[in-house]
């Protein structure tokens, strides 16, 4: 027996979801097909409005909500809270580390996103990146400190060391996040005592 | 139950797969390479803890799936990690360099210890030591030693004109061939590079000696670009795709 067109639709979009298998995705279809109306009308509108309603940060690259209608998207609401330390920037690989790192508690300053990691072997090199944006926010403002706290893999590190080499002759002090974590580590999966710790034995490279 | 195999092996790259799996390509010591599912590996920090990064030396546990290329990971054990290369971005371009490379010119499942030998002494030599174009270039004349692909640097590969009875003739080498050509001869190819007597010189006594031979005598540019760019051409025909880590070493390492 074949799906009606309606379901198989949805069974196909949702098994494209990441971890998502095609058993898992007609269970989570019959569960909507079943399931309460409104319920089914509330995620289907914030689907709906997700990208429409958030968009990068033009300041540091990190998610913000697009509530300006203006044209220019607006910053972030870290980047626009002027009760953070102004001085420091802590840059992370993707927008999910910056909420780690967030949820840590253990930061007061401000972030940067570089969507990604300089690698060798897949080709990556630093233009890639937003690290561009970050140079020009440092020849542009007042921070004394960068803190690199990409993941503690080869590209992570490979990406810090260039951060460490071009930030430096800006005298910036660029400091790396402890090795509280492992190599081969992924801070979104990182415990937040032990994203904490590292956080608080960062170290000058 | 299939069973289970164990081997020394090199990470050669990971990549994520789905939300917590990565797919895994390492170079054994008893079954060649092989590419696995390490399921659960974002997570996992029992079974696969700090050991599935690049350059990492494991212990690995797989079995082989009935269908499918997969092999299955168990787990990977840390045996060496040479933390030392991921210190500078001049020892991660030549590591990268090493790794991609030995991954391309391998083919999947041919077993050969000698070839994974060259890699960890080549990955050893990096940790311990200051890289340098002639370990570079050597480990590279050896790599395709072993893997069948040596150059021919004694006579045209074309008409067999034996380069000593013509030392002062400009030569040529085309990957295609698998050799130089003498000068007529390269007339007859679209795609050759010129090869100067000093750098075939140069590249002839490195491919007899071993890499760790100290000799520092350094060479002048023209030669050192000649021979850069006629290996990096010659492994990349071999490879059939460009090497991505090959502007990095430009870039980052002092060649
Ligand atoms: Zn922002
Ligand atoms: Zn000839």
């Amino acid at each position: 027996m074949t799906y009606p067109a309606p379901l198989a639709r949805l069974i196909q979009e949702l098994s494209k979801l990441p971890g998502i298998g095609e058993k898992s995705a007609a269970r989570l279809a019959f569960h909507l097909l079943k399931g309460n109306l409104d319920d089914v009308a509330s995620l289907a509108d914030s689907i709906g409005k997700l990208r429409e309603q958030i968009g990068l940060c033009p300041q540091c690259f990190g998610f913000s909500e697009l509530v300006a209608q203006n044209g220019d998207p607006p910053l972030c609401s870290v980047c626009r809270n002027l009760q953070r330390e102004q001085d420091k920037i802590c840059v992370v690989e993707e927008p999910g580390d910056l909420i780690a790192v967030e949820k840590s508690q253990e930061f007061k300053g401000l972030y940067h996103v570089l969507h990604g990691t300089i690698s060798p072997l897949d080709g990556i090199g630093p233009d890639a990146l937003r690290i561009k944006e970050l140079l020009e926010r440092l020849r542009h403002g007042s921070i004394r400190e960068v803190i690199v706290a990409t993941n503690p893999t080869m590209d992570g590190e490979a990406t810090a060391l260039y951060l460490s080499k071009v930030i430096k002759p800006l005298g910036v002090v660029v400091t790396r996040i402890a090795r509280g974590m492992p190599m081969g580590g992924d801070l979104e999966y990182i415990d937040v005592v032990t994203l904490g710790k590292a956080l608080e034995g960062r170290r000058e490279i | 139950m299939r069973a289970c195999l164990a081997t020394p092996a090199i990470v050669l790259r990971a990549k994520p797969y789905g939300e917590s799996d990565r797919i895994v390509s390492f170079l054994t010591e008893m079954h060649g390479k092989i590419t696995g599912i390490a399921k659960g590996a974002k997570r996992s920090r029992k079974r696969f803890v700090n050991s599935l990064e690049p350059f990492s030396l494991v212990n690995l546990r797989f079995y082989e799936r009935p269908q499918g290329d997969l092999v299955f990971i168990l787990s990977s054990d840390l045996l060496f990690s040479f933390p030392k290369l991921v210190t500078s971005l001049d020892r991660i371009s030549f590591a990268s360099y090493l790794v991609e490379i030995t991954d391309g010119l391998v083919g999947e499942g041919q077993e050969d210890r000698l070839v994974f030998q060259h890699l960890k002494n080549g990955l050893r030599y990096l940790n311990e030591t200051d890289a340098s174009l002639r370990f570079l270039t050597s480990f590279e004349l050896k790599l395709l030693n072993l893997v069948g692909y040596q150059p021919v640097l004694d006579r045209c590969k074309r008409c067999a004109k034996d380069r000593r009875d013509h030392p002062s003739s400009r030569w040529h080498f085309s990957p295609r061939d698998g050799g130089i050509l003498c000068e007529p001869c390269s007339r007859l190819r679209k795609e050759t590079l010129p090869l100067g007597a000093a750098a075939v010189e140069v590249l002839t006594d490195l491919q007899a000696k071993d890499s760790s031979t100290p000799a520092r005598r350094s060479l002048p540019s023209s030669v050192v670009s000649e021979i850069r760019s006629v290996v990096m051409r010659f492994i990349q025909y071999h490879m059939e795709r460009e090497i991505k880590s090959a502007p990095f070493l430009y870039r980052f390492a002092s060649i």
